[in-house]
């Protein structure tokens, strides 16, 4: 690979990890339910972006697929929202709670840096890239994981069933409440 | 990037959703802190199939088996909280860390 | 019928069972009538009984089988069994309450599938497998919880936080094990060499990670919050989900992952230490300073559960004194899974009939001075769960060795702390005891006039089950080891080589 590729690459990883960070932490703290669904938007197209990157934008597609469903609830959950927004944004708890935290979170940072410090290897230039394809992931799933995907599928199936239990009870609870 | 900063980009995002978990009082920002350590496990996973071991299938089958696994689950949880939202308004029990005080002593006033 | 008869004797026979019972259970899915759902859970809990049968036989004449996927042994044997036997007792529970509900065979089918997930995550023993049943567990058992509890103020909300909490602890499993990649040794768990991992910081991060999934998923101090809420606001059905399905899902989570945390057993860490006894001394004595002013039974018995959560910490932060741990990874795990299964099955059935006059204790003041034998079960209950803590924590020992002071000031605390705790605890039953036993109160409600026969039966055979084993303990027939059960001279190797 020449040495520009390597630099866009690593200029678009940068990027994506700034976008992810600063998205993140926009969902976290804006006020908001819309801006933060809108967050949580961004978020999934960074990760898309740098699934690419790392050469593997396909086994993210796969998980893609299921991802988008959460999102489409999310987003329905925040438009159907009606709240104060200021109370939504970090729950109410006091700028003491808040710098706790974000003191321990900074704490547990810098011990796992110095733990980690020394172990990484001197990077070799590697010239050997590994694109995954399609083909590879349904080799190995299939022909070693088969169990797994008749567990996710019953599940997905179980999953259905209790929807159903939830529907009708709701239902029951609307014709109480016309009553 | 080397292998290490992509490590501690990936350590940056969990802390940033270890942060939205600790203080979120709403199921929103508690389903962007889990998007946020979902997206770190992913860096690290792939971070680790591209430079350590090119090649891994087991990393591979568990990055896909694994994440949609995971998100069945939100898929669920999350559909449940939005079709019970009106029963109670805004889900406040989300909290990871409660100093309420009947969480510690005495009863609880329902 | 050669294919039948050899999927039947390998690993996975219980769980085809199950299947084939669920798969019954479709076909009457959307039932109104109540003879169909009679007939439905008596075809479960017959496919369960097998299951349990079935598991066993093929244990004791095939030995242990192992697949790329699944490692089935005696240790995965006991452990099924057990998750099946809670899972009938749950089945049995619903059918008491929800027999004539219109979605009763959904939630069978709801319920047989959080069983079914249970037991692949028993036998796992691929990260793959584990990783995917685990959240299959979480996601079942959520399931079954939000689609079977009584709706009360409240509980939706705290239903819905209830599955987000256990969805973080998935979160930290996904990044402990991507941090595993890393280390080269992603695949199957039981040959990960945890102790020639010891200096390698990613698999120190990951173990880490992991721990704090378990924690997590446990509700423990000081993210007890949720859990107590729940079970103020929820029916007595929806804490016998949580106690029977979820807790041991939970137990059976971190017997699985003791292969990461066998590296800091054995190792002398003082900040291991002082942080895992601080953790284990708030979980022991924090549900002890709760339930001094609590009345609501479900929350009493939550706040029981979490104080048997703690002793678990207990034993890790054992673990750190480097005198190496007088149990072996996961043997304490099981002997606590044991505990959970005999006390609080029948102590939920104790809430049960609390329930119908209010749930609270103050309001059912002098309950059980009118029910000599319930009464006295009850206390014969409650005695076994304080004297099983006591003997496995203190007589048997979480740290080897005579005598205490041979064994340090690392020892004395650890010992101190649960002396205090357990003497809290004591005082606790004491006084629930006293209010139950004492003389009514002339202005308050009346109790429920006659107690079903089921019960009787039920908490009879508990605490004769109880009696039996403490007896057998007491003139030294049987017994823990490090790593086994003692049975009449004989010892079972549960977790090592030696079965």
């Amino acid at each position: 690979m020449s040495v520009e590729s390597q630099k866009l690459l690593e200029i678009l990883q940068y990027i994506c990890f700034a976008g992810l960070v600063l998205s993140g932490l926009a969902g976290i703290f804006l006020p908001g339910l819309g801006k933060k669904a809108a967050a949580l938007f961004i978020i999934m197209v960074f990760i898309t972006i740098l699934s690419f990157i790392f050469y593997a934008g396909i086994m993210v597609f796969l998980i893609n697929i299921v991802f988008v469903f959460v999102f489409a609830v999310l987003y329905l959950f925040a438009r159907s929202q009606a709240g104060p927004e200021k109370s939504i944004r970090y729950g109410g708890l006091n700028i003491a709670a808040l710098a706790a935290a974000a003191f321990f979170c900074a704490g547990l940072g810098y011990i796992i840096f110095n733990i980690s410090r020394q172990y990484f290897p001197e990077e070799a230039i590697n010239s050997e890239i590994v694109i995954t394809t399609l083909e590879d992931i349904t080799v190995l799933v299939f022909s070693k994981y088969p169990i797994v995907i008749i567990v996710l599928a019953a599940a997905a199936l179980m999953t259905f069933t209790g929807f159903t239990v939830w529907g009708q009870s709701r239902q029951k609870d609307k014709g109480v409440q016309q009553r | 990037m080397s292998m290490e900063m992509i490590f501690y980009m990936g350590i940056v995002l969990f802390l940033v959703s270890l942060l939205g978990l600790l203080i979120s009082g709403h199921a929103l920002p508690y389903f962007i802190s889990l998007q946020v350590m979902a997206a770190a496990a992913l860096i690290n996973l792939l971070n680790f199939s591209l430079h350590s071991a090119p090649g891994n299938g087991e990393i591979k089958v568990f990055l896909v088996l694994g994440f949609m696994a995971f998100y069945l689950l939100q898929f669920s949880l999350a559909f449940y909280i939005y079709a019970n939202q009106k029963k109670t308004g805004m889900p406040a029990a989300v909290r990871l860390l409660s100093l309420e005080k009947s969480h510690w002593w005495g009863e609880d006033k329902i | 019928m050669v294919l039948l008869s050899g999927i039947m004797a390998g690993p996975f026979a219980g769980i085809i069972i199950l299947a084939a019972g669920i798969l019954i259970a479709f076909f009457a899915g959307f039932s109104q009538s109540r003879r169909i759902n009679i007939i439905i859970a008596s075809v479960t809990a017959a496919s369960y009984a097998a299951a349990i049968y079935i598991n066993i036989r093929n244990y004791l004449s095939a030995g242990t089988a192992a697949t790329y996927l699944t490692n089935t042994g005696l240790a995965e044997t006991i452990i099924s069994a057990a998750l099946l036997f809670c899972g009938l007792n749950v089945l049995f529970f619903l059918a008491l309450d929800k027999l004539s509900r219109r979605d009763f065979v959904r939630q069978v089918i709801i319920l047989s599938f959080a069983v079914v997930s249970m037991l692949w995550l028993v036998i796992s023993d691929n990260i793959v497998l584990f990783t995917v049943s685990l959240i299959v567990s979480i996601l079942s058992i959520f399931n079954f919880l939000a689609s079977s509890g009584k709706d009360q103020s409240g509980v939706s909300e705290y239903a819905g936080g209830f599955g987000l909490r256990p969805a973080a602890a998935a979160g930290f499993v996904l990044l402990g094990f991507s941090l595993l990649a890393g280390t080269g040794t992603m695949g199957s768990i039981s040959s990960i060499p945890a102790l020639e991992k010891t200096g390698d910081p990613l698999f120190m991060m990951a173990a880490l990670f992991l721990g704090c999934a378990v924690y997590l998923f446990f509700f423990l101090y000081p993210f007890q919050g949720l859990l107590l809420g729940l079970s103020a606001r929820t029916d007595v059905f929806s804490n016998q989900v949580v106690w029977m399905l979820y807790i041991p899902a939970g137990i059976v989570m971190l017997i699985r992952l003791e292969t990461f945390f066998d590296i800091f057993y054995g190792r002398q860490n003082i900040y291991g230490f002082v942080f895992l006894a601080l953790l284990a001394f708030l979980n022991l004595l924090g549900p002890g300073l709760a339930l001094v002013r609590s009345f609501n039974i479900k929350r009493i018995f939550t706040l029981f559960l979490l104080f048997q959560l703690g002793t678990l910490l207990l034993v890790k932060a054992a673990g750190f004194t480097g005198r190496g741990p007088s149990y072996t990874a996961g043997i304490f795990d099981l002997w606590v899974l044991f505990i959970i299964i005999t006390v609080f099955l029948p102590l939920s059935m104790f809430s049960r009939v609390l329930e119908t006059s209010g749930g609270m204790i103050d309001r059912s003041r002098g309950f059980l001075r009118s029910r000599p034998y319930a009464g006295s079960c009850f206390v014969i209950i409650l005695i076994w769960w304080l004297a099983s803590n006591i003997y496995l924590c203190f007589l048997n020992g979480p740290l080897p060795g005579a005598l205490l002071m041979e064994q340090g000031a690392e020892a004395a605390v650890l010992y101190a702390g649960c002396a205090a705790a357990l003497a809290l605890m004591a005082a606790n039953i004491i006084r629930i005891l006293v209010i139950l036993f004492a003389r009514p109160l002339e202005n308050l409600p009346p109790s429920a006039a006659s107690l079903p026969l089921v019960f009787y039966i039920y908490i009879s055979f508990f605490a004769l089950a109880a009696a039996a084993a403490a007896v057998l303990v007491f003139t030294g027939n049987a017994g823990t080891g490090q790593d086994s059960i003692q049975i009449w001279g004989s010892s079972f190797y549960i977790f090592g080589s030696g079965n």
